[in-house]
């Protein structure tokens, strides 16, 4: 009876004895959060350069994830690597295929439903089916809730990109800025207009009359304010969102690289501070609009 | 050994002492002592140095030639200091050939087979590369021969007119098309397939066996057009010939790794503050210094962010940029000028 005992616990013990883990090479800031979302984060040797990782974790930098390095990614010894659809070059991937290592890359996000497929198979790839699961379903929920506020006439929002000097680019369709205003209930009046980043005439963007401006934080530097971006962009002033002091500084991150997790948590907050029916006349009033917004994803 | 071989034998020793390096180095550690014995070299390491390594090393070496032998032979032909293989609009042209590729023809890539797909950059940047320097040549042909002035502001010319094209196709692109022309325009030894490998060293093979027929010519056109064509030089088809090979040579190096700057205009100028303004040392000494150049910047690229890389045109204009405004500092101090 001792000895079967003994037998039993070897043969639960054995597949976790025998199946090491993968060694994980992640490229693309919303697959590398999608695999720290699901517990795998010890799984990673590399990431890229547009990934974030927690606070506290370093990792080697494999460069941007489409100027990868074949001999760079097989120094790492990765049994699995991951990325979107955009990693590359297509070279490199397949020395490194060759070198017998499996190498997946998820189509880039543009929706929420494409999010949730890609959690369902990076759960697979990584042996996580039932948090991939779990996640699947707090993402479902987090969808719902966007979708359940009531909103008559949706706010219309824009996404500006501002460069140096008084060039200002605006997201059309396509863009993943453009997906983030729809997903919060917004309206993007420049979705009819133009198709991805484009310059754009300031007379332009004052005719399409923006209740909700958003730009990147990055281009604000601590310290400066929406006053500083109306001394540069004077015309800004005479738009809706400048009278409802509306600039909302959006995570630069959570926009490129496909809809992820942080996209998601940016639709949230733009939709309860800035898109709920009435809000605008609230946040005109008290709060300071460049606040970021401790947020964290369930 | 006297001044005349010293130089060679130094850059050859140099050359072949990097090329082992450059096979030996990566971001992945490889036992030097397994290069001479590779049986003991596990498989990846096997695929490593045979499929990555090596071929780099090779196209460095064939490229750098090439670019520095052309560079050479542009600024004997345009007697100025200041030619390279862009001033005839062939990077122009090429980077445009590729903008094309990418912008344009990139949707209906998924009709071409999947080996062609890959090469089409590649040959679009062939292709414009090459009837850009025929636009140009023909524009600057007159009654009376080529004139080199006019090739030189029809090359600056349509340089522009290309680059507006490039801004326009720029501005067409997507986020992602965008990324990728700015990376390609840098220059990467990472990418080619084993056809352009070849291909760009038969190029450099090529180039260099024609150098000894052409090296006396471009000596005597250093005197003056008139005074080449009275020691019996036919001015206008060597100036033709030179032109077409330097752009198919300098397209062929773009259609493989992009637009990798400052090799052909800087290693002729500093063999010839060495060696002098002799075609036949200039021109093989060019080609060694080239290759020994680039081989240096790739090893650099590859190491210094490992296990990141960077694109090498950007070491190439770090690296040799100051290394040759100390030397012109100096040679103006020589000559006291300064």
């Amino acid at each position: 009876m001792k000895t079967r005992g003994w037998l039993m616990l070897m043969l639960l013990s054995a597949p976790s004895m025998a199946a090491e883990p993968a060694r994980l090479l992640s490229a693309g800031s919303s697959i590398t959060e999608l695999v720290v979302a699901l517990g795998a984060q010890h799984q990673l040797v590399a990431v890229d350069s547009t990934s974030e990782l927690p606070a506290g974790s370093e990792l080697p930098r494999l460069g941007y994830h489409r100027q990868l390095s074949a001999e760079g990614m097989l120094s790492t010894q990765p049994s699995l690597v991951i990325g979107s659809e955009e990693m590359g070059p297509q070279t490199a991937l397949s020395l490194v295929r060759q070198a017998g290592v499996q190498v997946e890359a998820l189509p880039e996000a543009m929706t929420i439903a494409q999010l949730q497929l890609n959690i369902i198979h990076l759960g697979e790839l990584l042996d996580r089916a039932p948090q991939a699961q779990a996640l699947h379903e707090a993402v479902q929920q987090r969808a719902i809730a966007l979708r359940a506020q009531p909103i008559d006439s949706p706010k219309r929002t824009i996404f500006l990109l501002l460069g140096e000097g008084n060039s200002v680019q605006i997201a059309g369709r396509h863009t993943l800025a453009d997906s983030l205003i729809q997903v919060a209930g917004g309206m993007n009046p420049a979705s009819t207009q133009v198709e991805g980043y484009k310059p754009v005439a300031m007379e332009a963007l004052v005719a399409m009359a923006p209740e909700v401006i958003l730009i990147s934080r990055r281009h604000l530097t601590q310290g400066a304010d929406t006053e500083q971006i109306f001394q540069q962009f004077p015309l800004l002033s005479h738009t809706p969102a400048a009278q409802h002091k509306a600039i909302v500084a959006i995570n630069g991150k959570a926009l490129i690289g496909g809809f992820g997790l942080s996209t998601l948590s940016e639709a949230e907050r733009l939709q309860q501070d800035w898109l709920a029916p009435d809000n605008l006349a609230l946040h005109s009033l008290t709060q300071d609009p460049l606040t970021p917004h401790a947020q964290t994803p369930e | 050994m006297n001044r005349t071989t010293v130089w060679p034998a130094l850059l050859l020793g140099l050359v072949a002492l990097t090329g082992v390096s450059s096979l030996a180095t990566g971001p992945m550690a490889l036992d030097i002592s397994n290069l001479v014995n590779p049986w003991r070299l596990t498989a990846t390491e096997q695929l490593v140095l045979v499929h990555i390594r090596l071929p780099r090393t090779l196209l460095c070496l064939g490229v750098g030639a090439i670019l520095a032998i052309c560079g050479a032979i542009m600024q004997g032909l345009f007697r100025n200091p200041l030619a390279d293989p862009g001033i005839i609009g062939v990077s122009g042209g090429a980077a445009l050939g590729a903008a094309v590729s990418m912008v344009i023809l990139a949707p209906f890539s998924a009709l071409l087979p999947a080996w062609l797909g890959a090469s089409v950059t590649s040959f679009m940047a062939f292709i414009g590369g090459l009837v850009t320097t025929l636009v140009v040549y023909r524009l600057a042909r007159t009654t009376q021969g080529t004139s080199v002035s006019i090739l030189l502001l029809a090359g600056v010319a349509i340089g522009a007119l290309s680059g507006g094209v490039l801004g326009l196709l720029n501005y067409l692109a997507d986020d992602q098309t965008l990324r990728d022309l700015t990376l390609w325009q840098m220059g990467s030894m990472a990418q080619s397939d084993p056809y352009q490998l070849a291909l760009v060293l038969i190029t450099a093979l090529v180039l260099t066996l024609l150098l000894r027929r052409h090296a006396h010519a471009l000596n005597a056109l250093a005197l003056g057009e008139a005074e080449a064509s009275h020691l019996g030089i036919e001015v206008q088809s060597l100036k033709r010939r030179l032109v077409i090979l330097a752009a198919i040579a300098v397209g062929v190096t773009v259609a493989a790794v992009g637009i990798i700057g400052f090799v052909g205009l800087v290693v002729p100028h500093l063999v010839r503050l060495v060696v002098g303004p002799d075609h036949r040392r200039l021109l093989p000494l060019s080609a060694l210094l080239g290759a020994w150049l680039l081989l240096l910047a790739d090893m650099l690229a590859r190491t210094i962010a490992a296990p990141a890389e960077m694109p090498v045109g950007i070491i190439t204009a770090l690296l040799g940029a100051p290394f040759f405004l100390w030397l012109l500092l100096k040679q103006k101090r020589g000559l006291g000028l300064a």
